[in-house]
């Protein structure tokens, strides 16, 4: 069922057009992220939902009603925002409860939910604190219990974890998608973190100037994106992407330097066209010695060399440009000429013009149904 | 120069502190000019609409016609911004030369503040032509106002008004009503109930200012008094009767009860048929207005009118015999009846000197000849002796207000007020 | 010299200049007060009878004392519900309704208050005049008679205390405004989406997070009004009719300027700022505690 629809919604400011028009649908029971560059529109987006924005033009219907002209109180909608937005001058549980007991809600109702939410998320010794004596983690969570108290069928996150720091992003991600198992809410939830979009959704949209660049599953997304932007955008260090890559007799030509095409891909492509040739780092392998087969490697000098813990980041020179690969162990330094190999199974075209990913032969790796 | 940083914020606060215990230092009080001249200054309530460029020029002239001394003129405020203004430099040990005093705060004045008495000033400054000065200026009756009981003359009569009654002729027309039918304050009780229910204006507006004067008019001519023998005796069938037809005017709508200024917007706007105020008030109403005759505030059946003095008299507050002589001089300069007069055409009171008796000046001011006519009748303004006299003016305008505004009975309140008033002495 | 020697010098000479005025201007003043009180006197007969407690005796035995009381407090009531109550309102629908109006009624409304108090009362006095005002002729259009509020109890007090409202309202407002911009837009539109109408999230979120600028201005309006108050009463009624414009503040004022009684003027001021004190004491303790300190 259809929790949240989008139909043709526009956004402008004055003469800034920021969402030129834009249809989607969320599934009820989603946990959908809104992702991108700053600017893409994606907040707007969320606030439209949550009546805050107005829409310009376009419908907008939460199961199945229209409430494009429904004030935000009246749309049963919770949030949860950037900067927790709590009441300094109230208490913990008073903050959890402000909404229920001014919407008249019975009080052992208001009680019960209240101890729910305070044991759920660890939160029962700061009850009766306010708001300043508490820090930044904990701020989060009573945002997160003033939300999940409400009951409401849609749940909107705008970047609810920028201001934590790394190992308590991990545990409020826990929390949220233990509320999640247990609430069932359709949740929408913004971040220009990739991490935390790939971790936590079960949908992503990609936005970029207002509109979608891809709407799919996390694993579609990092492995079959759609365009050279979603591409670019997931994954790092960012996939590689060569311009002016062109299939020539079989033979992928990158620059001057020539590859031959693995028998999967023939046919596939036509030759003598423009393209962008993409691949992700990790699928690149980097040998010292030149092999024997012929035409299996591009040249290629080190520039440098990043130790990332797990892995290593090379940057490597190639024809004039910049290629990246993540390998385990480098036995090279830097200003050495070495000799890249393509995992070809891995690769992707994209059309030189449009951008758009032109797909794999079947018997390669393709997109997950 | 990092000393320098330090030294110069140091400094500068210190010159700030040093400057602020400064701050406060008396005006210097110079006696003379750079010239030599001396100087004398002259406090007065001549605003830039009442004749403030009448006494600009009569100060001028005589600094022009002579160069021994030299006349700073101060338009003050009100009596009772000179008197405060009087009370604060006092407190700090200056005061001006000569001053206008209104005439209730006589008692006051008198008992609180250095004076010269102009008999001695002349005697002791004037010249040959001068020494007799007073007598030879003013009637006796004229000199009498400004003596105190203890036979001490407080000062020289100048600024001398009575209460007047000012008529709208245009609305006399419409209602119907002569000018010359306003003969007693019955006569005006009828005119101004046929007033109010003739046309949509105001019958009477009696002005209230922060004085007893114009009630003074009122109720003393009625037979009563404000004081008998040292102490308040206004409670009285006739000073009820008085103020019961004045209050019943009130109360039913024919008369206005507002203050002073609105009541005098009211008058020159047109919405008042009659207007109780100062004979001083002649020239705005005639020069704004075209539908104004003045008439005397008139008195009741059988008993005696009773006009009191409003305005002011000169006090000479110098402290130098320097200053004094000076002072004497300007004063004859003032008295001079062309000077004199000047001042009095502009602001509509009374000539207090003989000169003017008769002159073409008050052939060419019919009002203010209409006012001196009536000098027979005039007596000081009501001043409650000591110093709770302006309590008690106080306590006589506050009764005022409840019989008009509350509709107190006026037997009650009067009889409240003069109570309060014996309390204190 | 010692570091901290020379710094406590230098702050003590930094201070100084505040100290000095506050020592000046405000602390002898009031001692010197509280001194003459005790004293019958008019600031300049060479003798200072000593009166002990007669001053205060007689203020407190004289009715009108009471009426001055009470008119007080309804000047209080009145001036806090125009200079406070609804400016306060004003800045919160101007702030989080009207955004696109904000500046213009920001700049608007302090304009007033450059033009002085005494110049104020005057043009009102021409506007408000019941007769043949521009107010009451309007009326007049309408077959309404303006009252003659001037010497009319009661009513007085309401239109002396909206004369300094446009003296008033604009700083109000603009200090309100302030304070009412710093509440965040999240936290109103977390409100929003509870469903909370408006007017309660003025008054249960926006007011108590307003805090201590409320506070303030809460206590300042309540004294700068009733100074204020003191020169339209002056220009108008004096105090009038019967007292019913008159309030604590003004009546030390006449007291001393008008009838000279500097004893007695004295002591209604010492009675004024015992009242107050004990006022603001209150205050602390009962909202004080409840001020919501925004750092």
């Amino acid at each position: 069922m259809k929790r949240i629809e989008l139909t043709d919604i526009k956004k402008a400011y004055g003469e800034t057009v920021v969402i030129p028009k834009m249809s989607f649908s969320i599934a009820d029971g989603e946990r959908l992220v809104l992702l991108g560059p700053s600017g893409c529109g994606k907040s707007t987006l969320l606030r439209m939902i949550a009546g805050l924005e107005n829409i310009q033009e376009g419908v907008l219907k939460i199961s199945g009603e229209d409430v494009s002209n429904v004030a935000p109180g009246q749309r049963n909608i919770a949030m949860v925002f950037q900067n927790y937005a709590l009441y300094p001058h109230m208490t913990v549980e008073d903050n959890i409860t402000y909404g229920l007991r001014q919407n008249k809600v019975p009080k052992e109702e208001v009680e019960k939910r209240l101890d729910m939410v305070l044991d759920m998320l660890d939160l029962r010794v700061y009850r009766k604190r306010k708001p300043k004596e508490l820090s930044g983690g904990q701020r989060q969570r009573v945002s997160l219990a003033r939300a999940t108290v409400k009951n409401s069928e849609v749940f909107l996150l705008d970047e609810p974890l920028s201001n934590l720091d790394a190992q308590l992003r991990v545990s409020a991600r826990q929390s949220l998608l233990d509320i999640h198992e247990k609430f069932k809410q359709t949740i929408v939830y913004v971040t220009h973190d990739q991490i935390e979009a790939m971790t936590f959704a079960t949908k992503v949209i990609l936005l970029n100037k207002g509109e979608i660049q891809m709407y799919d599953e996390p694993y579609n997304v990092y492995h079959h994106p759609s365009n050279v932007f979603t591409a670019k955008f997931i994954g790092s260090p960012s996939m590689n992407i060569m311009e002016h890559v062109h299939i020539i007799s079989n033979f992928i030509r990158i620059g001057k330097q020539r590859m031959v095409l693995d028998r999967e891909w023939r046919g596939y492509l036509e030759e003598n066209t423009n393209y962008f040739c993409g691949i992700r780092p990790e699928n690149l392998r980097i040998t010292k010695k030149k092999s024997e087969q012929e035409y299996s490697q591009i040249e290629a000098t080190v520039q440098y060399i990043e130790n990332l813990g797990a892995n290593f980041a090379v940057y490597l020179q190639v024809e004039g440009s910049q290629l990246v690969a993540v390998i385990k162990e480098p036995d090279f330094d830097v200003n050495e000429k070495v000799y890249i190999e393509f995992l070809q199974d891995h690769l992707h075209f994209f059309d030189g013009t449009t951008e758009k990913n032109l797909g794999r032969p079947a018997s390669l790796h393709s997109q997950r149904q | 120069m990092k000393i320098m940083k330090q030294i110069v914020p140091m400094a500068m606060a210190a010159v700030l502190a040093f400057g602020a215990t400064g701050c406060g230092t008396t005006a210097s009080s110079s006696t003379t000019t750079a010239d030599g001249k001396v100087e004398i200054e002259y406090w007065h309530i001549n605003s830039e609409s009442f004749a403030g460029p009448t006494v600009t020029d009569i100060v001028k002239r005589f600094n022009e016609s002579q160069d021994e001394i030299v006349v700073k003129e101060k338009y003050i405020g009100e009596y009772q911004s000179i008197m405060q203004n009087l009370q604060a430099d006092a407190a700090v040990g200056t005061s001006p030369d000569l001053v206008q005093i209104g005439w209730s705060y006589k008692e006051y004045f008198g008992n609180n503040f250095a004076y010269t008495d102009p008999n001695e000033l002349f005697a002791e400054y004037g010249t040959e032509e001068t020494k007799n000065f007073i007598d030879d200026t003013y009637a006796e009756s004229v000199q009498a106002l400004a003596v105190l009981d203890s036979g001490e003359m407080l000062g020289m009569p100048y600024g001398m008004s009575i209460p007047m009654l000012f008529l709208n002729t245009d609305i006399f027309a419409e209602a119907g009503i002569a000018v010359e039918d306003l003969v007693t304050w019955w006569d005006v009780d009828a005119a101004a109930r046929t007033i109010a229910e003739n046309t949509d204006k105001y019958g009477l507006y009696i002005g209230e200012s922060n004085y007893v004067w114009e009630m003074q008019q009122l109720i003393e001519s009625n037979g009563a008094r404000y004081i008998t023998d040292g102490i308040c005796s206004i409670y009285s069938p006739e000073s009820v009767e008085a103020m019961e037809l004045y209050a019943g005017l009130v109360h039913d709508g024919s008369a206005l009860h507002v203050v002073i200024e609105e009541g005098r917007q009211a008058y020159l706007a047109g919405e008042v048929g009659i207007y109780m105020d100062s004979v001083a008030y002649t020239n705005i109403t005639t020069t704004t207005t075209d539908f104004t005759e003045i008439m005397v505030a008139p008195g009741w059946e059988d008993e005696e009118l009773q006009l009191p003095i409003g305005g002011n008299f000169l006090a000479v507050t110098s402290s130098t015999d320097e200053k004094k002589a000076a002072t004497a001089e300007f004063l004859t300069w003032m008295l001079d009846a062309e000077n004199m007069l000047q001042w009095n055409g502009v602001t509509g009171y009374i000539p207090p000197i003989k000169s003017a008796v008769g002159s073409e000046f008050m052939a060419e001011n019919p009002v203010i000849q209409m006012a001196y006519d009536n000098l027979d009748s005039a007596v000081p303004w009501a001043a409650f002796p000591g110093n709770n006299g302006l309590q008690a003016e106080q306590i006589l305008i506050a009764m005022r207000d409840e019989i008009l505004s509350s509709g107190t009975p006026s037997e009650e309140a009067m009889k409240k007020a003069q109570e309060e008033i014996n309390k204190m002495y | 010299m010692e570091l901290n020697q020379r710094e406590k010098i230098k702050s003590i000479l930094f201070l100084s200049p505040a100290i000095i005025c506050f020592v000046v201007f405000l602390l002898i003043p009031m001692l010197y007060t509280v001194y003459l009180s005790f004293f019958d006197w008019n600031m300049i007969r060479p003798e200072m009878d000593f009166v002990g407690l007669d001053n205060y005796i007689k203020i407190f035995t004289d009715e009108t004392t009471y009426k001055v009381l009470r008119n007080t407090f309804s000047y209080i009531g009145i001036i806090l519900i125009t200079n406070f109550c609804i400016p306060f309102v004003f800045a919160f629908v101007c702030k989080f309704v009207l955004h696109k109006f904000a500046n213009f009624y920001k700049t608007t409304m302090f304009m007033p208050g450059f033009i002085s108090l005494i110049v104020g009362s005057v043009i009102f006095t021409w506007i408000l005049n019941p007769i043949v005002g521009p107010v009451a002729l309007f009326l007049k259009e309408f077959g309404v008679k303006m009252p003659v509020w001037s010497t009319t109890e009661g009513l007085v007090i309401v239109v002396i205390s909206l004369i300094t409202s446009w003296k008033s309202f604009g700083y109000n407002f603009i200090m309100l405004y302030s304070a009412v911009s710093g509440v965040s837009g999240e936290v109103i539109e977390a409100a929003q989406l509870d469903n909370i109408p408006l007017r309660k999230i003025f008054l249960q979120i926006v007011a108590p997070m307003t805090g201590f600028t409320s506070f303030y201005m809460f206590v300042m309006t309540i004294i700068q009004g009733l100074t204020y108050v003191i020169s339209p009463i002056d220009v108008l009624t004096k105090g009038g009719p019967n007292y019913g414009s008159s309030n604590i503040v003004y009546a030390a004022y006449f007291k001393a300027f008008y009838m000279f009684d500097t004893g007695g003027a004295a002591a209604m001021a010492v009675i004024t700022l015992v009242i107050f004190g004990f006022g603001l004491f209150l205050l602390n303790e009962v909202v004080g505690k409840l001020v919501y300190y925004e750092n």
